[in-house]
């Protein structure tokens, strides 16, 4: 298990729902560093808890509706964004959020989790990302590079 | 609203794998309707495979379900392998063992501690349990890790297997990583214990409702069936795979989108429960000693001991694996890749998986392409006994409020653990600042 985890997730067949999907694959391609663990985690519900204790980092890339522009890009902690609490909820329903919440309640050494947040145009059922969204995947191998090396405050941008 | 009026319309019922809804009407006393239904738009897995090669059928009908991918891949496989006269070495089957034992354990676990036990404890779901009870959700958090790792070491991935294919393995685990698994599969039992105690403790929750219905699952002569097995059934029969249309006759109901399936009774039940009662003598003893520690006693015709019966099938998984990991390091990894040689036929294959029997069926031309498929899943032979537990239910019940009776359906239908679809959903989020 390598100290950093890049983790992507969400569903590929549904167009900008599955962003997290498509930047583990370029990722992969143009990440430069041997210390990232890079991984496409589907939809994963409470299985993303097993993916996060023992790293120093960890970042999650998911199609977030923050009320940007499509393929804006927000980078932020979980703590940082309201909570609705639902208990009523099913494992498909299950949220990040609430899965790292969990995570957190129950006692688990959760590493620092930047969630790396890209707007959607559209979310219907095709593989292809919206022209936006694809554009924004071309920063990103850069940005977390710049992310692990140089800190985080420089680049966060809210 | 009173016992004696009852109108339930419970759609899209929480803690199942897909799309169900609930509809009691009782007037005065009297009842108008009950109805399970099954509002999934159909998938036509069975159409999409055909015109495909014989070496991808498997990896596009593991997409049939994200919770049993292994099964389907097995299930598929073997069908592929009795349509072309395909045979595989015993290190194969044993792997394949191990492949079903992480199945089963990935599934049960995540029903039992993620979708069972809220029922129990009187939550809505697993969040609430991570403040009223931590160190059970990560246990169960623990528990469900372990099995994923073992899917991810023997398959090649913890959901959608890449190395099951037709004549063996794309790629073996070396004797290293099965030692090591091995040893990860030690520590589970105190997990085991403590999950245990809590379902023992909670048990007295459990409706008390029986009705006697038919069992159906594999059953075979050496060992708990769950990668192979005959047909069999509490009503006695016992018939190889290839028979088994006269065991589902698969039929249409109005009200829902799945097919139901019957043989000797108007329904039948398939899964943990089904093969406890057939095979609990071939369970491990410590899976023996805490079935009769959790009050669990073949036969059983509560469905709501379902649940039961699967942690049983957790404690018998754990020991099963590493006897067959024992057995591989022993004998040694062979390197063995399948030669495969097309020809035509046609085939069935079966596998128990988390909710029951699962069979697919295909036939190929000389090409080795697809030209016909059907595959029968477990939660559709669940569902006319589902229907027919709540009709003989609601009428023993209908005198209390309606939102217990609206939960005890609910959790009659979770104890079947059914397995309907899957969806998507994105992250919406509004900063605090």
């Amino acid at each position: 298990m390598k100290p950093i985890a890049i983790i992507g997730v969400g569903n590929s067949l549904m167009g900008d729902e599955g962003v997290g999907i498509h930047a583990t694959k370029s990722l992969r391609k143009e990440l430069k560093r041997d210390d990232c663990d890079i991984i496409d985690a589907g939809v994963p519900s409470m299985a993303l808890l097993h993916m996060l204790e023992g790293r120093r980092l960890v970042f999650i890339i998911d199609c977030v509706d923050f009320g940007g522009s499509p393929g804006e890009m927000e980078i932020f902690h979980p703590e940082e964004v309201k909570q609705e609490e639902n208990s009523e909820i099913s494992l498909h329903a299950t949220d990040l959020l609430t899965t790292l919440d969990v995570g957190k309640k129950i006692g688990m050494e959760l590493p620092p989790i930047w969630i790396i947040g890209i707007q959607p145009d559209r979310i219907e059922q095709t593989m292809e990302l919206s022209e936006e969204v694809e554009g924004a995947l071309a920063d990103l191998p850069e940005l977390i590079e710049n992310f692990i090396s140089t800190g985080t405050e420089s680049i966060v941008n809210h | 609203m009173s016992a004696s009026n009852l109108n339930i319309n419970l759609h899209y019922i929480t803690r199942v794998e897909g799309h169900g809804n609930i509809v009691v009407d009782a007037k005065d006393g009297k009842l108008e309707k009950i109805q399970w239904q099954v509002p999934e738009a159909p998938r036509f897995f069975e159409a999409m495979v055909i015109g495909q090669k014989w070496d991808v059928v498997h990896h596009i009908t593991s997409r049939i379900c994200g919770i049993c991918s292994i099964g389907h891949t097995l299930a598929s496989v073997k069908a592929t392998e009795a349509a072309m006269g395909i045979k595989v070495s015993e290190q194969t089957l044993d792997l394949r063992r191990l492949a079903i034992h992480a199945e089963n354990l990935q599934s049960h676990v995540l029903h039992i501690g993620y979708l069972a036990l809220p029922d129990l404890l009187g939550v809505g779901s697993v969040i609430p349990l991570a403040s009223s009870h931590p160190e059970e959700v990560k246990t169960v958090v623990r528990l469900h890790r372990l099995a994923n790792e073992m899917s991810d070491l023997v398959c090649g991935r913890t959901t959608h297997p890449q190395r099951l294919i037709p004549g063996g393995f794309a790629k073996l685990p070396t004797e290293d990583q099965l030692e090591n698994l091995k040893k990860r599969l030690l520590t589970a039992g105190p997990d085991i214990v403590t999950v245990g105690k809590l379902v023992k403790a909670l048990a007295p929750n459990l409706p008390s409702f029986t009705r006697e219905t038919e069992y159906v699952g594999l059953t075979c002569d050496t060992e708990y069936a769950l990668y192979d097995g005959d047909l069999a059934s509490t009503d006695g029969g016992r018939e190889p795979t290839k028979n088994y249309l006269s065991w589902t006759n698969e039929y249409l109901v109005p009200h829902s989108t799945a097919k139901y399936t019957k043989r000797k009774r108007e329904s039948l039940m398939v899964g943990a429960l089904a093969r406890f009662n057939l095979n609990h003598k071939q369970l491990t003893n410590n899976a023996q000693a805490l079935a009769k520690d959790l009050g669990l006693v073949a036969p059983c015709y509560n469905p709501y001991m379902n649940t039961v019966a699967q942690l049983v099938e957790v404690a018998h998984g754990f020991e099963d694996a590493i006897k067959i990991i024992d057995k591989l390091v022993k004998n040694g990894i062979k390197s063995e890749l399948p030669d495969v040689k097309p020809r035509a036929g046609q085939g069935a294959g079966s596998v128990e998986v988390p909710r029951g029997i699962l069979i697919h069926d295909y036939t190929y031309d000389s090409n080795g392409i697809c030209t016909k498929a059907n595959c029968i899943i477990p939660t559709n032979q669940n569902h006319a006994n589902i229907q027919l537990d709540m009709e003989a239910l609601v009428p023993q019940i209908m005198a209390k409020p309606q939102k217990e009776v609206e939960l005890a359906l609910e959790m009659l239908v979770r104890a079947y653990d059914p397995c309907i679809s899957c969806s998507t959903h994105y992250l919406k989020v509004e900063f605090k600042k």
